[in-house]
């Protein structure tokens, strides 16, 4: 006779498998701090490029008035300016990328001990039977 | 609207049968408007405009992932803006470099309210997109949108301008590209309707969402009309604090409009029978638990099954035509005892008809929703 409850649990861990298992398989073969670390630098890397294309963009945009800026103050004060922007940005990015991350690591743990439990209920059943 | 519920539930029968080729069909489509919409609005690469490579596109979209869709739009729209000129065709760039890299990282789903937004702006239904979007996804889907305003703001503001920044085939100076990326960069970025649209959108999606989520009855219909009024008064008070110059009534039979598709989005994705629904409490060594359970609504589709007796030759009153319809009802009854209504039984010598309700196994098993509330 089908047992119910069996058919129940399976289903759920074959849709979980098939569905979002695959994506959080991934994530979950790595410790919390490589997850996160990783997911920051390449938050930093993106957060680079923006930069360097807006800053692109406004020097365009405002060549004339950068010039005058350019020499009127000395070279130092500008380029300190520059990196300070850049440093805020970054450093704004980056955290919330590691807020995100962090939570997106906690959730998927979450949701592979529900599916290891699962499996234990499973195993369990198997040994009843 | 028991109708309607049947509709349903034919169309989820439908859909599970047909997944596959409904999500190729969908994804076919959406590319197509997109491209089409795209080809209608720049159409300045005459290349593109040809309805064959449009189809091979829309069939490449429709096999790889929905994704794909926005990044081949992107690159349609880019290369019309390059045939237009550099500068347009690099602010364009910048635009979705800062999309792709900042925003899409995160949540890489929400890219099709990129595609979406300026569709919905193009069928003159933009008011749908923040209470569609604050019904079925989270409050992050405001940022999608967002994007999706800046970049359907941005290639209006491109194709009312067109003649300002066609290259004329003259080498153009340093000094004029850089003013004429300016005067792009001011047209649009300082264009006060975009910028009350992004704040009422997001707000819109915020708002219905929060109230969608909330444990009332009728929670969704009520998250609807809230989004609504409050999208309504905010852009008309958008446009007397700044002069966005939109139209009352635009607005008004707008909202109301993406009101009402709204209501056809809630009826097919969330439909639940408030009447039965349970409150019961019980307790176990830890916890006192307060649940509450609400059913679905699920309605059998009818099978209709039609038997015909032929009288060949017997009379009304003959024991074999008499056993044949005790038979038949027999079968019927015992196939419908689960059910939870029989109709139109009709019994004659000639016809024996019966309308036998039949649940699928899906509605079966998923007849109950409990919500578990700590």
């Amino acid at each position: 006779m089908v047992n119910e409850e069996k058919v129940i649990l399976m289903t759920r861990m074959a849709a979980f498998a098939a569905r979002e298992g695959k994506k959080e398989q991934k994530i979950n073969q790595y410790f919390r701090s490589d997850y996160v670390g990783f997911e920051v630098v390449k938050s930093a890397i993106s957060a680079t490029i923006v930069f360097v294309v807006l800053f692109a963009v406004y020097a365009m945009t405002n060549f004339t008035s950068l010039i005058d800026n350019f020499y009127g103050a000395s070279l130092e004060d500008f380029g300190r300016q520059i990196f300070t922007i850049y440093l805020i940005f970054l450093i704004g990015y980056c955290v919330i990328s590691y807020i995100y991350f962090s939570f997106r690591y906690a959730k998927m743990r979450d949701k592979m001990k529900q599916y290891y439990n699962d499996l234990k209920k499973l195993r369990k059943m198997y040994e009843k039977d | 609207m028991a109708t309607l519920l049947e509709l349903k539930q034919n169309l989820k029968n439908f859909y599970i049968k047909y997944e596959f080729y409904i999500t190729l069909a969908w994804k076919f489509l959406l590319a197509i408007i997109a491209l089409s919409m795209i080809n209608s609005k720049l159409g300045y690469q005459e290349a593109l405009g040809s309805p064959l490579i449009v189809l091979m596109c829309a069939l490449l979209c429709a096999i790889l992932p929905a994704n794909f869709i926005v990044i081949i739009s992107a690159l349609f729209t880019l290369t019309h803006l390059m045939a237009l000129s550099m500068e347009t065709a690099a602010i364009g760039l910048v635009l979705f470099l800062i999309m792709f890299l900042l925003y899409y990282r995160f949540s890489p789903r929400d890219t099709i309210a990129l595609i979406l937004t300026p569709i919905c702006f193009c069928l003159h239904i933009p008011y749908v997109i923040p209470i569609a979007f604050g019904l079925l996804n989270t409050p992050a889907a405001a940022v999608s949108v967002s994007f999706g305003i800046v970049t359907n703001f941005y290639l209006d503001f491109i194709a009312t301008n067109a003649a300002t920044f066609r290259d004329t085939g003259v080498s153009v100076e340093p000094a004029d590209a850089a003013s004429r990326v300016q005067s792009i960069i001011e047209g649009v970025f300082q264009n006060k309707a975009m910028f009350v649209t992004i704040i009422v959108f997001a707000l819109v999606t915020i708002i219905v969402y929060c109230i969608r989520r909330l444990s009332i009855d009728h929670s969704w219909d009520i998250a609807i009309v809230v989004g609504t009024v409050f999208m309504m008064i905010s852009i008309l008070l958008g446009d007397v604090i700044y002069g966005t110059g939109v139209s009352i009534l635009g607005v008004i039979f707008g909202s109301v409009l993406a009101a009402c598709i709204a209501e056809i989005i809630q009826f097919f994705s969330f439909n639940l029978d408030y009447k039965r629904t349970e409150n019961v409490q019980f307790e176990d060594d830890d916890y006192y638990y307060y649940v509450k359970a609400v059913p679905k609504v699920s309605v059998p589709a009818p099978d209709r099954k039609v038997k015909q007796i032929n009288r060949a030759h017997k009379t009304e009153n003959s024991p074999e035509i008499q056993k044949q319809i005790k038979k038949t009802i027999r079968t019927t009854q015992s196939k419908s005892a689960n059910t939870t209504n029989v109709t139109n039984t009709q019994t004659h010598a000639d016809h024996v008809v019966r309308r036998t309700p039949v649940r699928d196994k899906a509605s079966v098993s998923s007849s109950r929703q409990r919500t578990i509330q700590r």
